[in-house]
């Protein structure tokens, strides 16, 4: 992944700057949000589901492995095929072998986040394939030659005079002056993209959910691309993250509808399609050639630590959709494939701690995003361990700095010296109120923003004692 | 069997310890959505409800001869003169073959070879697996002579159902597969669970139908015998 994520607090605080974006933000996030929780009220036994939601993933973890056997024996029956990738460059060589065996040029893609984080699309290109997104959201992203800010609702970040422009400019569109409709921005691309459906030779997919059971790969959209981008193609690619693997058909029913309800308040996405294999004789359309990529890229170092509860993310964006930060900064503040808090916990593990440390820091640890998880993932608890790994990791002075700290706090007599010390000190650098304008050394990181608060002229330890001694003393008097 | 295999499946069978525990199978799922009257009528009402909630339409029919009627006078009014369809053994409705010629619609099955012909089709005309109450939704499979065209490429998609088919909630869809040990899914290249006409709100979550697929989604229900 080439990343910006380190570079976090200056693109956050560019975003803040962007009235436009604070405008799309506004309108868009919140009513995600809003929609989410209308829906959320409005069913009985929430929580209890949002458990079963969470068991289901927890134990297609469990037994990942197995899992994933049973999943390629069962695709491997019906006549599809399984290839594993280890990283992203093993994944897109698969791709790439596929379009060579097959003579593909043109390749119609539905929207994927593993395909994102693999960079698919460019290798492709470079190689000589013409790719094609054709979710609405992700067709704009890529006239726009930018990238998505959001893992459900790609122009999270745009509002409907930008996507009018670009059109205008980029293809071509009749300007629709003042009275912008999206139903006809939304035609006018239906009308782009419908020809190229036939003229392509294969679809790509991600998936959301593979079914162990019968090895089904699970695909939901509300437009209908994944669809048709593999029913009029004579290849189907599915690059799927080895991760999405659940049990059973009953842990689909129940993921498939929370899903659905988290992303968008939904009951259902509008085409839940499922893929077993390639078409069977006589059905008249489907692909006659299938193959399932299980695209590994970092997950199985996060298997089996203390963040393998992010594993268990079903992509439905809630988080982000509810976090104050996300809310305020949008998607590309954060430079990386997967924006807002489960994005701030998986790219610095999927990418290496190193590339993301910003981003564990970019959240007020409100906890809404864990309330707003639809399998109760502990978001806060993971960005704070991350946050002390980066630290243990990372700065030996700080380390020292904060055992001198522990040390003193477990020495009564040193502890009060210092604070005596500081108090009379602070007296040469304080303001009016007695509070510190400017810390001095390292310290002065704090007072950039704010003011350090006065000491206090008597300290705890000193009225502690002085109020039992006056105890004392009334206790002496009965 | 690849390296990549070898070496994903080892490392997740070693790191698998430190996973957190995972709570056992549920004996009995709790449905997500559920519906309070499950008698025909009750199913009918709440399939209704949904579905319009969605911008589809629902027309409940007496018998076959209206269904027939309904399904012309749908295509009347949308003005479709081609419709790409199931082969008629997959669609409940008798005499559709010969109602649709009588009214001057051609009516076309999609092979690989008349692709051209299919993407001038101004509407779909299926049958469906089954029909889910709760959400509102259809159940189509694929198999010979059931292709995914039909249900997916026109504008307009008119699904002939019999009340019967009726079920309350996805759960009970599943555990009717379940009872066949699954066999009926396996069988199928494909499988698709469509909830209302095909939309998006990705500008600005301004709602808008038939972006890929249909924007007309119409289910011509047969009242069942009672």
């Amino acid at each position: 992944m080439e990343l910006e994520a380190n570079r976090f607090a200056e693109a956050a605080s560019r975003a803040l700057q962007d009235k436009q974006l604070k405008a799309a933000l506004d309108h868009n996030a919140r009513l995600a949000d809003a929609t989410r929780i209308k829906s959320m009220a409005a069913t009985t036994g929430a929580e209890e589901l949002r458990q079963q939601g969470r068991g289901a993933r927890l134990r297609g973890l469990a037994q990942l492995p197995e899992l994933l056997e049973q999943t390629e024996a069962q695709i491997t029956a019906r006549g599809g095929q399984v290839l594993w990738a280890r990283d992203a460059d093993e994944a897109n060589r698969h791709v790439l072998d596929i379009c060579q065996r097959h003579e593909l040029r043109f390749g119609v893609k539905s929207k994927s986040m593993v395909t994102e984080e693999l960079h698919l699309v460019p290798f492709l290109e470079r190689h000589g394939v013409r790719m094609l997104e054709t979710d609405l959201g992700e067709f704009v992203v890529q006239v726009d030659e930018s990238r998505p800010s959001h893992i459900v609702a790609p122009i999270m970040h745009m509002k409907k005079e930008g996507i009018h422009d670009l059109f205008v400019e980029k293809l071509g569109m009749d300007s629709m002056d003042d009275d912008i409709d999206p139903q006809v921005m939304t035609r006018f691309a239906r009308e782009h993209l419908r020809r190229q459906y036939f003229e392509a030779d294969f679809g790509i997919t991600g998936g959301n959910f593979i079914i162990a059971e019968t090895g089904t790969v699970a695909i939901t959209t509300n437009e209908g691309n994944a669809r048709l981008g593999t029913a009029l193609q004579p290849v189907h690619v599915a690059i799927v993250g080895i991760e999405k693997v659940i049990p059973t058909w009953e842990d689909y029913a129940t993921l498939v509808q929370t899903l659905a309800r988290s992303a968008t308040g939904q009951q259902l996405s509008v085409y839940s399609t499922l893929y077993n294999g390639p078409a069977l004789a006589e059905e008249g359309d489907g692909p006659q050639h299938y193959y399932v990529i299980l695209v590994d890229n970092g997950r199985s170092a996060i298997y089996g630590t203390q963040y393998s509860e992010a594993l268990a993310c079903i992509r439905c964006g809630a988080c982000l959709n509810t976090c104050p930060v996300y809310q305020n900064v949008g998607g590309h503040a954060y430079g990386a494939v997967y924006p807002g808090p489960i994005g701030s916990v998986i790219t610095p593990l999927l990418t290496g701690k190193e590339n993301a440390t910003p981003l564990p820091f970019a959240s007020s640890l409100c906890g809404a995003c864990k309330t707003a998880c639809p399998v109760d993932i502990n978001i806060p608890d993971m960005l704070l361990a991350l946050r002390h790994d980066l630290q243990q990791e990372q700065s030996p002075l700080w380390r020292l700095g904060m055992q001198a700290w522990s040390w003193s706090f477990s020495h009564p007599l040193l502890y009060e010296t210092g604070r005596k010390a500081s108090a009379a000190l602070s007296g040469a650098f304080s303001g009016e109120r007695g509070e510190l304008r400017k810390l001095p050394g390292p310290l002065g990181a704090w007072t950039e923003h704010r003011d350090f608060p006065p000491f206090p002229q008597e300290s705890f330890h000193d009225w502690w004692r002085r109020e039992r001694d006056a105890q004392a003393g009334q206790d002496g008097d009965s | 069997m690849s390296e990549a295999r070898e070496q994903i499946l080892s490392r997740l069978r070693q790191a698998r310890e430190g996973l957190p525990d995972a709570p056992p199978r549920p004996a009995q799922y709790q449905p997500v959505m559920t519906v309070e009257d499950e008698s025909p009528q009750g199913l009918l009402s709440r399939f209704r409800t949904e579905l319009e909630g969605l911008q589809g339409e629902v027309y409940l029919v007496g018998d076959e001869e209206a269904a027939l009627d309904k399904t012309l006078s749908l295509l009347a009014e949308s003005g479709a003169r081609h419709a790409l369809t199931w082969d008629w053994s997959h669609i409940p409705l008798p005499g559709l073959d010969r109602a649709l010629a009588n009214a001057g619609i051609e009516a076309l099955q999609p092979t690989p070879d008349n692709r051209e012909a299919c993407e001038a089709a101004e509407a779909g005309i299926s049958g469906a697996d089954a029909a889910i109450a709760a959400t509102g939704s259809l159940v189509v499979s694929t198999a010979a002579g059931m292709g995914r065209l039909a249900t997916l490429l026109p504008p307009q998609h008119i699904v002939l159902l019999r009340q019967e088919q009726l079920l309350p909630c996805l759960e009970d869809w599943v555990a009717l597969q379940r009872a066949e040990e699954l066999t009926g899914l396996g069988s199928r290249s494909n499988l698709c669970i469509i909830t209302g006409p095909s939309r998006t709100a990705d500008i600005e979550k301004n709602l808008v139908l038939g972006v890929h697929g249909p924007g007309l989604l119409q289910v011509v229900v047969v009242e069942q015998a009672s």
